[in-house]
């Protein structure tokens, strides 16, 4: 990997990086090559060809943007996952790093934070995608009714920026697809929110607008978050900061 | 088979039916009749709609459509040059992505030049198995080189194999929503080849089978639902996946996520399989069951919970059978009300010329509903009540809600199916409305040309006689209200005569609904008009807030009574329905705690 230095994460301070993860064969075999067994097994295990390159492309990134932010070797990070599957930082490095990761259409978002719960989530915003379709059967009945007061075109639209909001909470509270997605509403509207969960402690969810065509969400443990957005590309972790949000 | 070609064009002339198509191609006429083959030779036409046909069949059946890849080893007199020109032609007037190969042609493209929707790829100079290696690729991954399902479900390749000799490769792609006239696209590239092609070989043909004749090992199985009874779990789920996930084959362990699947994906895999398997599983099992095998498990369960001879073992309350008032009672909901009538106690109600003669005002739906209100209470005494109607009847329902609240009764559930709040209908402007008017008509037609081509001979006079009567007694009418001058019930001119849903229609167009606090789910076609008809909520949201629910059913505002849109209209009305009989459960529990 690259020896590029990633910027210091700071208390309080939210990391997403984007990256494309369509990545060179170069740069996706020098990606592969940081990949343990167990994972590349898992790679193996992909059927679809550009899904298997998508995994390996991002799972290689993210081992990267650890190892920077630990400042240890790529092969050496060690990762552990929980009940639902969700991968952290094992205990060994003794770090308090939490990280998410999400990718879609080869686009790839890395989300980190010290000491606090993160999730982030990323849509390719597909065309006729019939969103309603899935709002009306898993959504809560008051976003399902703030969708349905779209025309169709804002709707299929609003739905992914509802949907990736959605994800990105579930996952930074680390149960997956067991939470009912019903449970809880998010404003879809809003670029910046507060959430609740079932013990009245904050969390704060920030939209993203990654790159045109995509809509994004990261959510993070707790309040106050300064929200930093990075690029990463083809090894070189290049600083070039991308727009939050249009807003 | 009923029309499903896209083209309005094939549509019409096939609704008039059986006309002719004339294509000029390359400066050459080739005829295209729409009904019968291309074909020549009688013996080519026949195995062709033999062996389409069938797969159409099967599509069709399952409801969910599968790629299908066919093999034709053509022979003709074939003119490189023309081919070229036609072969062009007809793929984009179709939409079909195509791929070819000819030896003849020395001018060709080079390798991975591209160009939508016309895709050329020079093969030549390529190994027979690698070049069908190369087409099995083309014809079954998406969102490759710009090629994406929704654009381009059809992909054809053509293969010049030698001076005389092609095979045409084509699939259709798993992820279309919308049924595509196979047959009728396949007939018209044939045609654009040759008007006299001759099938010299013909046979279904799944590409596995070429790689494997070519000595390639496959790089993965053949899809296994086949290996599954008909109508199983297994092959429902096969079909399912695969057409959620966009891979095929999908094997009954492979895992979801290994599959490329993603929480988008799942929440999209479960709703098809609620729809089509009528189970609605949480998000959660997929990861307690990644594979299809876990799944058809899991869904056998489930469906053992919900199966009423079971419902003594399942210790949640059991809601108790609420029968359902359907307003309107067309011979054309017919369908429907088996359906239904199969799920659960089950009346349907019409509005008859000889009650409306006897009303106070015929021009009030208030009026109209009070009669219903009378004949629902006739039948159910007391509520809790639930009811719905299509259209303006819907809008009927919502009246005779409102007025059983009135006289304190529960109502737990109403059903609007394509209901339009008739107030914010006449917000938009006059030409919108005439252009979705147009849209509805030839959405009728269609409804009607499919729904008088499954009845018998009998029937089908019957209807066509009802409904020349009808056409006259409306020019009659409007005859009698030119000469007479403006009436303001020009419809109540003459009720021995008249159609009831006129009277209906004309009482709908003036009714202002007031706000109603009971539970409402308001039905919506996926296939809309143009304008108001393309808004969701067909303007209930403001007026009804809170107590509305939207829920989508394929086909247009006729065709989701027609097979096979009809079962998924019919369960889904059932869950509604169920939802409500659990929601007056949980209600009456609250209270008597």
């Amino acid at each position: 990997m690259s020896a590029a230095k990633a910027p210091a994460l700071a208390e309080k301070e939210l990391h997403v990086w984007r990256a494309s993860l369509d990545a060179p064969p170069l740069v996706l075999r020098r990606l592969t090559n940081t990949l343990n067994t167990n994972e590349k097994e898992r790679a193996e295990r992909f059927l679809v060809p550009q899904a298997r390159e998508h995994f390996v492309a991002s799972r290689g990134i993210l081992r990267g943007l650890l190892a920077t932010y630990l400042e240890i070797d790529p092969v050496s990070v060690e990762l552990q996952y929980g009940p639902e599957g969700k991968p952290s930082l094992s205990s060994l490095h003794n770090s308090q790093i939490r990280f998410s990761v999400s990718h879609s259409q080869g686009m790839g978002l890395f989300a980190f934070a010290k000491g606090h719960e993160v999730g982030v989530d990323i849509e390719w915003i597909k065309a006729n995608f019939k969103g309603m379709e899935i709002a009306s059967h898993f959504f809560s009945s008051d976003e399902v009714r703030e969708l349905a007061k779209l025309t169709p075109e804002l709707a299929d639209e609003a739905f992914f920026g509802c949907w990736t909001r959605k994800e990105a909470y579930v996952k930074a509270r680390g149960q997956g697809l067991s939470v009912p997605l019903r449970s809880f509403t998010v404003n879809f509207t809003s670029s910046e929110q507060r959430l609740l969960d079932e013990a009245g402690e904050p969390w704060s969810c920030y939209a993203l607008e990654p790159t045109p065509g995509f809509a994004g969400a990261v959510v993070a443990a707790g309040e106050n978050w300064s929200l930093k957005c990075w690029e990463w590309s083809a090894g070189i972790e290049s600083l070039a900061r991308f727009n939050a949000s249009s807003v | 088979m009923p029309i499903t070609c896209r083209h309005e064009e094939c549509a019409n002339s096939r609704i008039l039916g059986g006309g002719k198509n004339e294509a000029s191609e390359g400066g050459r006429r080739v005829r295209v009749k729409v009904r019968s083959g291309v074909f020549a030779d009688p013996g080519t036409e026949q195995v062709f709609e033999k062996v389409t046909g069938g797969e159409e069949q099967q599509n069709a059946a399952s409801g969910v459509l599968r790629p299908v890849q066919l093999r034709f080893v053509v022979e003709g007199k074939i003119d490189a040059a023309q081919l070229q020109s036609a072969w062009q032609k007809t793929a984009e007037r179709l939409s079909v992505v195509t791929a070819r190969s000819h030896p003849a042609n020395g001018n060709g493209n080079g390798k991975g030049s591209r160009r939508a929707p016309w895709q050329e790829h020079d093969l030549r100079g390529l190994p027979r198995d690698e070049a069908h290696k190369w087409i099995r690729l083309f014809l079954e991954t998406d969102d490759q080189q710009g090629i994406s399902a929704e654009r381009f479900p059809m992909r054809c390749a053509l293969l010049l194999t030698k001076e005389r000799e092609c095979e045409l490769v084509w699939s259709l792609h798993p992820a279309v929503n919308e049924r595509v006239d196979v047959q009728q696209a396949m007939r018209e590239i044939l045609a654009a080849c040759h008007s006299e092609v001759r099938l010299t070989e013909l046979r279904p043909q799944r590409v596995e089978e070429m790689v494997q004749q070519a000595e390639i090992k496959p790089p993965v199985e053949a899809s296994q639902y086949a290996a599954y009874p008909e109508g199983s779990a297994e092959q429902e789920l096969i079909k399912i996946w695969e057409t959620v996930l966009n891979t095929r084959p999908v094997r009954i362990n492979d895992d979801f996520f290994d599959l490329g699947g993603h929480s988008l994906l799942a929440a999209r895999l479960l709703a098809r399989i609620e729809d089509s398997l009528g189970v609605e599983l949480p998000l959660a099992s997929l990861l307690e069951a990644p594979t299809v095998r876990g799944q058809a498990q899991l869904v056998r369960e489930y469906k053992g919970r919900t199966n009423p001879g079971d419902r003594g073992r399942n210790e949640q309350p059991v809601a108790r059978q609420l029968p359902f008032f359907f307003l309107g009672g067309d011979p054309t909901f017919r369908p429907l009300s088996q359906r239904l009538n199969e799920l659960r106690e089950f009346h349907s109600l019409g509005l008859q010329m000889s009650v409306i003669a006897k009303l106070r005002d015929p021009g009030s739906l208030e009026c109209i509903a009070e009669k219903f209100v009378q004949s629902i209470r006739e039948r159910r005494p007391d509520g809790p009540y639930m009811l719905g109607g299509w259209c303006a009847h819907g809008l009927l329902a919502f009246e005779v809600a409102r007025q059983l609240e009135a006289q304190g009764q529960e109502v737990a559930q109403v059903l609007l199916l394509e209901t339009v709040n008739p107030v914010r209908m006449k917000q938009y402007s006059g030409w919108k409305r005439s252009i979705a008017r147009m849209q509805l008509k030839f959405h009728l037609l269609k409804f009607e040309y499919a729904y008088v081509r499954q009845l018998n001979s009998t029937q089908t006079r019957n209807y066509i006689a009802g409904r020349t009567m009808q056409k006259l007694a409306r020019i009659k009418q409007s005859l009698r209200r030119v000469l007479k001058g403006t009436n303001s019930h020009p419809e109540l001119d003459d009720l021995g005569e008249g159609n009831p849903l006129d009277v209906l229609y004309a009482a709908a167009a003036k009714y202002y609904p007031k706000a109603f606090q009971g539970h409402i789910v308001l039905i919506r076609s996926t296939q809309r008009t143009f304008g108001f008809g393309h808004v969701l909520d067909l303007g209930w949201s403001e007026l009804l807030g809170n107590s509305l629910e939207i829920c989508e059913t394929p086909g247009n505002h006729y065709t989701i009574y027609m097979q096979p849109n009809v079962d998924a209209l019919a369960h889904k009305m059932n869950i509604c329905l169920r939802k409500a009989e659990e929601r007056t459960v949980r209600a009456s529990g609250k209270i008597s705690r």
